[in-house]
């Protein structure tokens, strides 16, 4: 998680709705998910066959986005006793835009298309010591 | 693929006027998550979007606990163009898995705080 300026994120919970958008924020670039989670040692053959993953060092990198949820498809009120949340929660069309920036690269995505979301949820919940 | 940092992320505000980040008291992580690339084993407290499984079945969306606020969550595939130092171009795909929490929340100093994260 990382914090951020309150404004970054809008929410219109009566309408399904949430934005959250962020230019430039620095964040190391581990180019892939098994050097995120090993902080750059990769992972060994054994692990992954045949081949394992290598070991890359993050980079620093700056990255923009601009996620859209909007507008329910779905809706569904959550009690979960043994996760200890509650909410209301919305399945919802959404889309984002976003681009990366490093020394020697660039990364541009597309322009935003709500067919390539797969399910996305915005929401309003209490968990932890507020779930009671 | 790119990961953002899942790890070595500091408890900063991004983006202040001044330039400068400003420490600040974090959150709790939820007790709850997935473990990652099994059989290595990674917990991660987080739990991932199930485009499989209906709404009303998710686990908590929130990555952190003691937290009473907004929530936002993404799985969203996508392509784009990658460019390189000397301008060559290349399509790239992509997996984004990511989100917001907004609202007050239970510090590690175990004080409530306000504020917004955003999960990259």
């Amino acid at each position: 998680m990382i914090p951020t300026k309150d404004n970054a994120v809008q929410v219109d919970f009566d309408n399904a709705q949430a934005r959250l958008k962020v230019r430039n924020m620095d964040v190391f670039d581990d180019h892939d998910l098994a050097n995120s989670l090993t902080q750059g040692l990769g992972l060994p053959a054994t692990v992954v066959p045949p081949n394992g993953i290598p070991p890359i060092f993050p980079v620093r990198a700056k990255d923009s986005f601009d996620i859209v949820w909007n507008g329910a498809i779905d809706t569904a009120q959550i009690t979960n006793t043994s996760e200890q949340f509650k909410g209301t929660f919305f399945a919802t069309q959404t889309t984002i835009k976003w681009s990366s920036e490093q020394e020697g690269f660039s990364f541009e995505s597309e322009p935003p298309n709500p067919a390539r979301n797969l399910l996305s949820v915005p929401g309003r919940e209490q968990n932890g010591v507020f779930f009671t | 693929m790119l990961g953002a940092g899942l790890f070595h992320s500091k408890w900063v505000f991004a983006g202040d006027d001044d330039g400068k980040p400003k420490e600040c008291v974090g959150p709790n992580p939820i007790p709850g998550g997935i473990t990652a690339l099994a059989p290595y084993g990674i917990f991660v407290h987080h739990n991932p979007l199930n485009p499989a499984n209906p709404l009303a079945s998710i686990h908590d969306p929130s990555q952190i606990t003691g937290f009473d606020g907004f929530v936002g969550l993404t799985h969203i595939r996508g392509g784009g163009t990658g460019t390189d130092s000397t301008g060559a171009t290349m399509p790239l795909a992509y997996q984004a898995d990511m989100g917001f929490s907004k609202g007050k929340f239970i510090g590690t100093d175990g004080r409530v705080h306000q504020g917004t994260q955003v999960f990259v």
